[in-house]
């Protein structure tokens, strides 16, 4: 369970390196999920779940204002969701759940971004020094990581009774179907244009 | 300079809807040109983060020029200044969106899916430990920021040097080529990534996994305002109804 913590707030830490802090490929699925894979002792398991994340997010540009879904947080929210050990009956439902789950997490952290970007206006407005508000602003997107991740560590499926078979068919065909989902994507990201 | 270039990493920190990267841009001009000067920057600012080293070299170039005229030239140099500026940025956020999201970012992913396939053909899935795993992430670490500290660090020092005729230099550079040359090396990398998953797949799906990615990449060439977002939620929805109707 102390696995799980470190995690969450490992990744809450490395999506800085996303958007506002250094932006060296940190907080990519591709870096995210082996780490937290290797933290969370199944770094195949995470390597995977960051290559599939990493290409569904290839398909999620920050060009112009738009606020795309969060990959590290999608990625996150998966492996702890996958990797959470809930038991031996939940454990197989997990794994099933954790990538659609993964993704609710990072589409919520996406529209959490627009507040985000409010306080970040309020906060370089007031007076006290540009540095102070730039702190200020990532100190209150670590929080929001934090919180974020948190609510996956404590709401992660697997847990209890086990939903209705007919849902477990549909995240089996779903987990088939998302690698070749990022396959499309990257063929597409790279095509051509005129 | 290595004060500018580090402050520069925190461009976005302080991204908001009024002033996008200004506050980011102006906070790391202050060492360059003193609290007074790097606060006329503190304006609507927006450009891609890793070009943005390359306008504040020329900012700072052509910030000595102002210091250095007589003072009755000063205004209208300063407003060339933010001219320039403003100019830059649009184009190079267009150029640096093409180069690094739409052909070094999807290349080097690329790259690691073919590095974990073949793992996985050769070894087997069970070779893939922590070794294996994080060696792909600094595979593609080290790819990807070959060329885009490159282009921070170089693109500063070009900046510094050329000033006002940063954009004749850069055109020079034919960056067009460059994104073209990713792109299709980026392409044959997928292409071959792709086609050892179909083969890691088994025989029984290999056609089944084919026709799914040339379903989804058809509708997301062709559908109107199709996004993996979106088709991923449709294949949820879709499952669902399938699994409830029985045809699963």
């Amino acid at each position: 369970m102390s696995a799980l913590w470190a995690a969450a707030g490992l990744a809450a830490l490395l999506e800085l390196d996303g958007d506002s802090l250094g932006q060296f490929g940190l907080a990519r699925p591709i870096v995210v999920g082996p780490t937290l894979g290797c933290l969370l002792g199944a770094p195949a398991t995470g390597l995977m779940f960051g290559i599939v994340l990493e290409l569904l997010a290839l398909g999620e540009l920050p060009v112009g204002g738009h606020v795309p879904l969060n990959a590290t947080i999608a990625t996150a929210a998966s492996l702890i969701v996958a990797l959470g050990g809930r038991g031996p009956d939940g454990s197989a439902y997990a794994l099933l759940a954790a990538v659609p789950f993964g993704i609710a997490f990072g589409a919520l952290r996406g529209a959490l971004e627009r507040p985000l970007r409010a306080l970040r206006g309020r906060l370089s407005s007031r007076e006290g020094g540009l540095g102070a508000a730039l702190a200020g602003a990532l100190c209150a997107q670590a929080a929001l990581n934090v919180a974020l991740l948190s609510a996956a560590v404590l709401l992660r499926p697997g847990q209890g009774a086990l939903p209705d078979e007919r849902v477990l068919v549909a995240l089996q065909r779903l987990l088939w179907l998302t690698p070749w989902l990022g396959a499309a994507t990257l063929l597409h990201a790279l095509r051509a244009r005129s | 300079m290595k004060a500018l270039s580090r402050r520069l990493w925190l461009l976005q920190a302080g991204w908001d809807y009024r002033l996008m990267q200004g506050a980011g841009f102006s906070w790391a001009l202050k060492p360059a040109l003193g609290a007074e000067r790097a606060k006329r920057h503190l304006e609507y600012f927006n450009t891609h983060p890793y070009a943005a080293p390359a306008i504040a070299g020329m900012v700072c170039k052509l910030e000595e020029e102002v210091v250095a005229a007589p003072e009755a030239e000063r205004a209208a140099l300063i407003e060339r200044l933010h001219g320039l500026k403003r100019a830059c940025a649009s184009a190079f956020a267009a150029l640096g969106d093409a180069l690094f999201w739409g052909a070094l970012r999807p290349g080097c992913a690329a790259l690691a899916l073919v590095a974990e396939q073949l793992t996985e053909a050769v070894a087997g899935a069970a070779a893939l430990g922590p070794i294996e795993a994080l060696g792909i992430a600094l595979l593609y670490l080290a790819a990807f920021n070959r060329i885009a500290l490159a282009t921070r660090r170089k693109g500063l020092a070009l900046g510094l040097e050329s000033g006002a005729a940063l954009v004749a230099k850069v055109q020079e550079m034919r960056v067009q080529d460059e994104i073209r040359q990713l792109r299709g090396l980026g392409m044959g990398l997928a292409a071959a990534g792709v086609a050892l998953m179909a083969w890691n797949s088994g025989p029984g799906q290999r056609l089944a996994a084919l026709a799914a990615t040339a379903a989804f990449w058809a509708a997301l060439r062709w559908l109107p305002r199709a996004s993996t977002t979106r088709l991923y939620a449709a294949s949820a929805l879709a499952a669902l109804a399938g699994a409830w109707a029985g045809w699963l």
